[in-house]
């Protein structure tokens, strides 16, 4: 495949942006890097044999030894996210084992939904994060009540959100994904949010 | 009337000037002042003038409780002068005045009251006919209201909301409240302290109590214990969802636990002119003294009936005021420690002595005396009186528990006759009380019962704790009297000072009929200003008590609803969410002039160019598809996969076409039904395997009915499995005669030619290198290619597409020539040429109903109203030209005087010629040929020709070439 993939907030990336004023809210766009998800009967049999664990319950997420993380949206559903330094392509060997074993005629192994497409991706952390998103989310994602590895699948000013708390020895990370043709409109409520605490987008890629 | 300063309070500093100016002149205040606290160090008292008669009122409560403090800044109206504070350069006015405060042309109004007796205007202004629309109405919609708003201006400042989650929020931060706060918090709850002041401590900021603990240190010490000041929970919602304004931002808190500790709201004693300035509550004067350090009088009378007004007499001894009098409302005997304080200063105190009237000064601009006189046996103003110079009149008669949000969370108020008290209950496990709106009055219990209930609170939220809550008994008196009216027989002895309601009004309310509070309430408007009821709400039910020869607790009281006190529109709008959704194409459209439109959510091009002749542009958009190739981007499309060995059997319940034998690589036609039988959704299904369809819906309609498909599956537990990746697959449809001219130069791997990728075909491959779905259909009735490609990679699409297509002199095309298109070609646009009855068989569909299958979603209410069917038909209509009233979507068609249908679409067509539309007629007008009517909005009536929807290629060659 010749083109490049392009995230939905490139044209803000370029464009004269809000950039951190210091560690309080950053923001970073990872939209430009793989996800997959899966879903449907007999997805978490399928994936638990493709990957070294899955989460226990539904809205908790786990980080593998490579730094994939996945978490789980649904007793059959699930969402991949590679780490962020992985050098890996976990995503895609997922599809395609998946491919292979579809075409081998197994049945039951749910199904690769394409949220690389249908969910654009951030990572906001620093210290500010919960009190920024308390501005624009009704679910209580302080640090000692939202914990490491939480799964939260909300409503992020008025649009479907999933939130995952990083699990990590920094700071406080979160990564959100939400609808990839709202975008421009995230943009502009996160560039709003985080003003008063000095935040802003850091750029993209890989951090 | 202009009393020296003190100038030392806990909320000032005075070595910190500020200027400001109240209705044009200038004044001098100091930091921390309130703009009235400020006038009032000036000797300016009169802050405002009252609703109907325009007295002038002044300083009633200083707790931001009543209506006389109300004035406007700049554009906000309706600002507490006893809560905002001043700024240097700060500009305020007065509210409903003439000229100002001071001088108040219509003060007239006073002296015409006897003309305007209670609910006068329900029959007075409407006679004769038709008066009050002309003369009445403007002139009263010229008098009402308070402030002036320009609503032309923008708001000022910058407006949000946030949420927030706390175990226990405690309401009040008075020594209740406080240690309520402290109790939970070492029990290991997270706490929050509201208060709508600048400091916390209530009322040991002002009044004379003391305590040996520190609690405001033991507050601000705690780290489980957040403090908010100048915060005001302005209501209780289910689950303690509580309302703190702060600022200019509201918070969503959410509390496992609620403890009000709101306290208490001193009450007036009501008398002839007990509204003139100068005359004040006795916390009021206390407030004045301790928190702004301002004299509030020279010489004062004090009203009494509680030790309360006993401390106020020490602090305006202390303050420098003489005191001229104490009169008690009590008869002799009651003896708490203030008192006897007081009685070793050599002051007057008159026992069972009651005001009976307030003399004004010129202008009724302060009060000058007061005449005293001896309580009757019946408890009224006996013969004995006593005139008393004096310029300050301090009111400690007794109080009401800040009921209204303890009210708001279920509470029931019932009042004891005996203590005069009311007392509150039943409002839920989750909601406490503290302190002394729970009916304890003296310190110690106030602070023991808070300590017991913070413990109590957050016990129930979970924490542990090897000590029970220990409550204290609850007094048995009160500080409260139970009738401190005294009604005068020349009037002006307000009960409600917002509405300038007197005794006698209320009196007369009751004469006339209106027996019940709630209808004193609506009749008389008691209670429904801006103070809400706070100082009118307990006298009304003494008065409707006493006239109706009941009890209190029979009368009862009104309700109390949200909010507490006043809000702005600005705090509940806040920062505005409104979603919007844009394709991945989005800046290449505005690069190339597009003119938005807003379809659902999504910001779609209406058409390209800059142009004001939108029309123009639009047929030129249309003209070149029809003669040559272009280009729009349709990802706003809704996208389904339907996926699982029972797809094609879900798909033939969901929509009323038949799809188990639609083969692999084909698409056919989606036409849906709701259990009515109405058409709600239409698209395309194409099956890329024998178990997995890609489906399309309509921009608006996907949300729905992915959301229908899931609740469907729930109960048929067909193995299937549904997902909307509508925002995934952005897509452009490719139409025009050279639309394969231009494909064929961004695929090797689709083979194109007629044969090989017929009309309804679908096909994958790769599309400018980019993985596609294309299947070709043909919306506008042209050779057309919808090409569906994941949205990362769909501005390379429309980038590639465009340069391709550049020696085709390819142009986009936007909603606006697509809609005129299919207009051309008779393809119906669900919602525009349907409503909620049209049935499949009205838009002569029934080609799209697969009746043989033994069920989908409808089939049983089609088979039902296809027996009778609708007295309407969608039917294609012509006409030479357009009239010059215009005729629009949803004008009407009628027949014999009624109305028939109405048209759906309407435009037109460059390709044609001529103006084209469809629109619902009467069934026997249907046949081609046929005329019908058309109403233009103006009422000219048009006639159309009945003629086939299809009216641009209806053999179909064009777009299956």
């Amino acid at each position: 495949m010749g083109a490049i993939a392009r995230s939905p907030f490139a044209h803000r990336l370029t464009g004269a942006s809000q950039t951190p004023q210091n560690e309080n809210v950053v923001i970073r766009d990872l939209s430009t890097l793989p996800r997959i998800g899966f879903k449907g009967n007999g997805t978490t049999n399928w994936l638990s044999s493709k990957v070294s664990a899955v989460p226990a319950a539904p809205n908790k997420a786990i980080t593998l030894s490579d730094g994939t993380l996945i978490a789980r949206l649904g007793k059959e559903e699930y969402l991949v996210l590679p780490g962020r330094d992985a050098v890996g392509s976990v995503c895609s060997e997922l599809e395609a084992s998946w491919n292979a074993d579809d075409a081998s005629g197994e049945r039951r192994i749910g199904y690769p939904l394409p949220r690389a497409d249908s969910h654009s991706w951030l990572y906001l952390e620093g210290s500010s994060i919960a009190q920024m998103m308390a501005k624009i989310c009704s679910v209580d994602l302080r640090g000692d009540r939202f914990l490491q590895s939480e799964v939260a699948q909300t409503i992020v000013a008025r649009i479907s959100a999933v939130l995952i708390r990083e699990i990590t020895d920094g700071s406080y990370g979160l990564h959100m994904l939400t609808d990839f043709a709202s975008a421009d409109y995230l943009w502009d409520v996160l560039q709003d949010a985080s003003a008063e605490f000095g935040g802003g987008f850091a750029g993209n890629g890989r951090i | 009337m202009n009393s020296a300063t003190l100038r030392k309070g806990l909320l000032i500093d005075a070595s910190r000037k500020l200027k400001f100016t109240f209705d044009g002149r200038e004044y001098e205040g100091v930091a921390g002042d309130t703009i009235a606290s400020a006038l009032a160090a000036n000797g300016e008292w009169i802050l405002s003038r009252s609703f109907k008669y325009h007295r002038p009122r002044g300083i009633l409560t200083m707790a931001a409780q009543d209506a006389n403090t109300l004035v406007q800044i700049g554009n906000e109206v309706s600002v507490f002068a006893d809560r905002h504070p001043i700024s240097d350069g700060l500009a305020v006015r007065a509210q409903n005045v003439g000229n100002s405060a001071r001088r108040d042309s219509a003060f007239v109004m006073n002296r015409l009251s006897r003309f305007m007796p209670v609910g006068f205007y329900y029959r007075t202004f409407y006679k004769p006919k038709g008066i009050w629309e002309k003369v009445w109405e403007p002139i009263i919609r010229a008098k009402a209201g308070l402030g002036k708003l320009d609503v032309t201006k923008p708001t000022q400042g910058y407006y949000d909301k946030a949420y927030g989650w706390y175990d226990v929020v405690v309401v009040g931060a008075g020594p209740a409240g406080m240690a309520a706060a402290i109790a939970a918090a070492d029990a290991g709850a997270s706490v929050l302290l509201v208060d709508e002041n600048p400091r916390i401590g209530g009322a040991l900021n002002y009044a004379r109590l003391a305590t040996e603990r520190d609690l405001v240190s033991e507050v601000k010490g705690h780290s489980k214990i957040e403090i908010w000041t100048d915060a005001i929970c302005n209501a209780w919602y289910a689950d303690n969802w509580l309302p703190v304004i702060r600022g200019n931002r509201l918070y969503k808190l959410r509390a496992k636990q609620v403890i009000f500790a709101t306290g208490l709201i001193e009450q007036p004693s009501q008398f002839r002119n007990n509204d003139l300035p100068g005359i004040m509550q006795g916390s009021a004067a206390q407030r004045l003294i301790r928190l702004f350090g301002v004299k509030p009088g020279n010489r004062a009378v004090i009203l009494a009936a509680n030790d309360d007004a006993y401390g106020v007499a020490l602090d305006l001894l202390e303050a420098g005021v003489d005191l001229a009098a104490i009169c008690d409302l009590r008869k002799a005997g009651h003896h708490g420690p203030l008192r006897s304080e007081i009685t070793q200063r050599n002051v007057s105190i008159l026992d069972g002595w009651c005001l009976h009237e307030a003399q004004p000064e010129k202008g009724h601009s302060h009060v000058r005396g007061v005449e005293l006189a001896e309580i009757d046996a019946e408890g009224t103003a006996g013969r004995r009186r006593r005139r008393i110079d004096c310029d300050l009149v301090c009111m400690s008669v007794g109080y009401v528990p800040a009921y209204q949000l303890p009210l708001q969370a279920g509470g029931k108020l019932a009042y004891d006759d005996v203590a005069a008290q009311f007392t509150i209950d039943g409002q839920g496990k989750a909601v406490l009380l503290a302190g002394s709106v729970d009916g304890f009055f003296d310190l110690d219990g106030c602070i023991a019962h808070g300590a017991g209930q913070g413990l109590a609170a957050a016990i129930n939220c979970g924490y542990q704790s090897e000590r029970r809550p220990a409550l204290p008994v609850r007094d048995r008196g009160s500080p409260n009297h139970p009738c401190p009216i005294f009604p005068h027989l020349k009037g002006m002895d307000f009960v409600d000072f917002d509405e300038d309601l007197q005794v006698k009004d209320i009196k007369n309310a009751i004469a006339d009929g209106y027996r019940e509070l709630e209808l004193v309430k609506r009749f008389s408007t008691v209670g429904m200003g801006p103070s809400q009821g706070r100082h009118a709400a307990l006298a009304t039910a003494m008065l409707v008590s006493k006239y109706t020869n009941r009890t209190i607790s029979e009368v009862g009281v009104t309700t109390a609803r949200p909010p507490v006190t006043t809000e702005k529109i600005a705090t509940l709008a806040g920062r505005k969410f409104t979603p919007f959704r844009q394709t991945p194409m989005h800046e290449q459209h505005t690069a190339q002039g597009a003119a938005w439109l807003l379809a659902g959510n999504w910001l779609r091009p209406a058409y390209y160019g800059h142009e004001p002749d939108a029309k123009r542009l639009i047929a030129e958009e249309v003209v070149n598809a029809r003669n040559n190739v272009g280009m729009i981007d349709v990802s706003t499309l809704g996208g389904l996969d339907v996926r699982g060995a029972d797809a094609a059997e879900f798909l033939n319940r969901m929509y009323t076409f038949a799809y188990v034998k639609l083969p692999v690589g084909k698409t056919r036609y989606l036409l849906m039904t709701n259990e009515a039988g109405t058409v709600i959704d239409d698209g395309v299904a194409c099956r890329r395997g024998e178990n997995y369809f890609y489906v399309t819906a309509t921009t608006t309609g996907v949300d729905r009915i992915y959301r229908n498909m899931l609740w469907w599956n729930a109960q048929w537990r067909l193995d299937v499995d549904i997902a909307n990746v509508t925002a995934a697959y952005a897509g452009v449809n490719l139409a025009g005669p050279n639309a394969r001219k231009v494909l064929a130069q961004l695929t090797d791997d689709i083979a194109l030619s007629p044969q090989d990728f017929p009309y309804l075909a679908y096909r994958e491959g790769t599309v400018a290198g980019i993985p596609a779905r294309v299947f070709r259909v043909g919306f506008i009735g042209e050779l057309g290619y919808e090409i569906h490609v994941p949205s990362r990679f769909a501005s390379e699409l429309w980038r590639a597409i465009g340069d391709a297509g550049k020696e085709f002199s390819i142009r986009p095309f936007g909603l606006e020539a697509q809609r005129l298109m299919r207009l051309e070609k008779g393809h119906v646009i669900i919602g525009q040429d349907t409503d909620g009855m049209t049935t499949p068989e009205e838009l002569d569909m029934n080609w799209a109903v697969a009746n043989s299958k033994p069920f989908f979603i409808g089939k049983r209410s089609l088979e039902i109203r296809n027996k009778t069917l609708s007295s309407r038909k969608l039917v294609g209509f012509v006409l030479d030209r357009m009239p010059m009233a215009g005729l629009q979507e949803s004008n009407l068609v009628v027949k014999n005087g009624s109305i028939a249908g109405f048209i759906t679409s309407i435009a037109f067509s460059p390709s044609l010629g001529r103006v084209i539309g469809l629109a619902y007629a009467d069934r026997s007008d249907a046949d081609l040929g046929s005329r019908i009517v058309l109403r233009a909005s103006d009422g000219s009536e048009h006639h159309a020709q009945v003629a086939s929807p299809h009216f641009y290629d209806p053999e179909n060659l064009r777009q299956e070439m």
